[in-house]
């Protein structure tokens, strides 16, 4: 979750926005965090190339829960 | 045909030919794609046909690329440019088609889009890049800004761009510069 955040975190600060203190698992991608498509693009590739993971393999995901679920597979 | 490719890590990208029409003619037709096109009406092979023999081969002032996937060499949408002024060093940037909602959200679309700015940018040599984007379309709007767009509000180079199909559209600018900035922060994240 911390890893997850950090990213998260270097994403929002490129854009010049707020840093968040905590993420929750409800939290969704676009709609709290404000994440359009091209930071969603960054955050996969970011993630991929901590976890060597696509998220977005099988399809969309909405909330930082289901990243999680997906890391801990 | 001029037989574009331009190779990169996770993807590649082809000038449009025959093979890649099934692909594009389902993409264009698809209602969720055609929305804010300017030209939604539904095109069929044999209008692909036509408008790729008579028009788009005899006119080096467009050009089409497909994006394909090379992890598994799937199709996955297109990027292009119309009205290349090799003078004025600027172009109209646009024709993006993205099929799949998942390729909106992948490296392989940063890298495609990176891929095809450097050709507009350096092998066509462009200093000024334009894009037309019809008022309510906020996902391209939005994509466009992070590409490092700019609402243009001095004189507009193609007044007859702002209005199509009774859409109305802004028109964005960008030069190399303000590309680059973009350019270099996705470089950072794709390590290539």
């Amino acid at each position: 979750m911390v890893k997850l955040l950090d990213i998260i975190n270097e994403i929002k600060e490129a854009k010049g926005e707020n840093l968040l203190t905590s993420l929750d698992k409800d939290m969704k991608l676009r709609d709290d965090l404000g994440l359009d498509s091209f930071d969603l693009a960054l955050l996969t590739a970011k993630i991929e190339d901590e976890f060597d993971i696509d998220v977005f393999e099988d399809g969309l995901i909405e909330t930082i829960g289901e990243i999680l679920i997906k890391l801990e597979k | 045909m001029r037989n574009l490719r331009l190779e990169g890590k996770y993807v590649y990208l082809e000038e449009v030919q025959p093979k890649y029409f099934p692909y594009i003619i389902e993409w264009r037709n698809n209602p969720e794609n055609n929305r804010f096109l300017n030209q939604p009406f539904k095109l069929t092979m044999e209008l692909q046909i036509k408008w790729y023999e008579e028009k788009y081969l005899n006119d080096f002032s467009q050009g089409l690329f497909v994006m394909v996937d090379k992890a598994n060499d799937v199709p996955f949408g297109t990027l292009g440019w119309t009205d290349y002024d090799q003078d004025a060093k600027r172009c109209i940037s646009g024709r993006v088609l993205v099929n799949d909602e998942k390729y909106k959200v992948k490296k392989q679309f940063l890298e495609a889009t990176m891929l095809y700015n450097d050709f507009l940018y350096y092998k066509l040599k462009v200093e000024r890049v334009y894009a037309h984007i019809v008022k309510e379309n906020y996902a391209s709007i939005s994509w466009s800004k992070n590409w490092g767009f700019k609402l243009n509000k001095e004189l507009v180079i193609y007044p007859n761009e702002l209005l199509v199909q009774g859409m109305q559209q802004d028109e964005y600018k960008r030069s190399l510069e303000e590309y680059m900035s973009i350019k270099n922060r996705v470089l950072k994240v794709l390590k290539i």
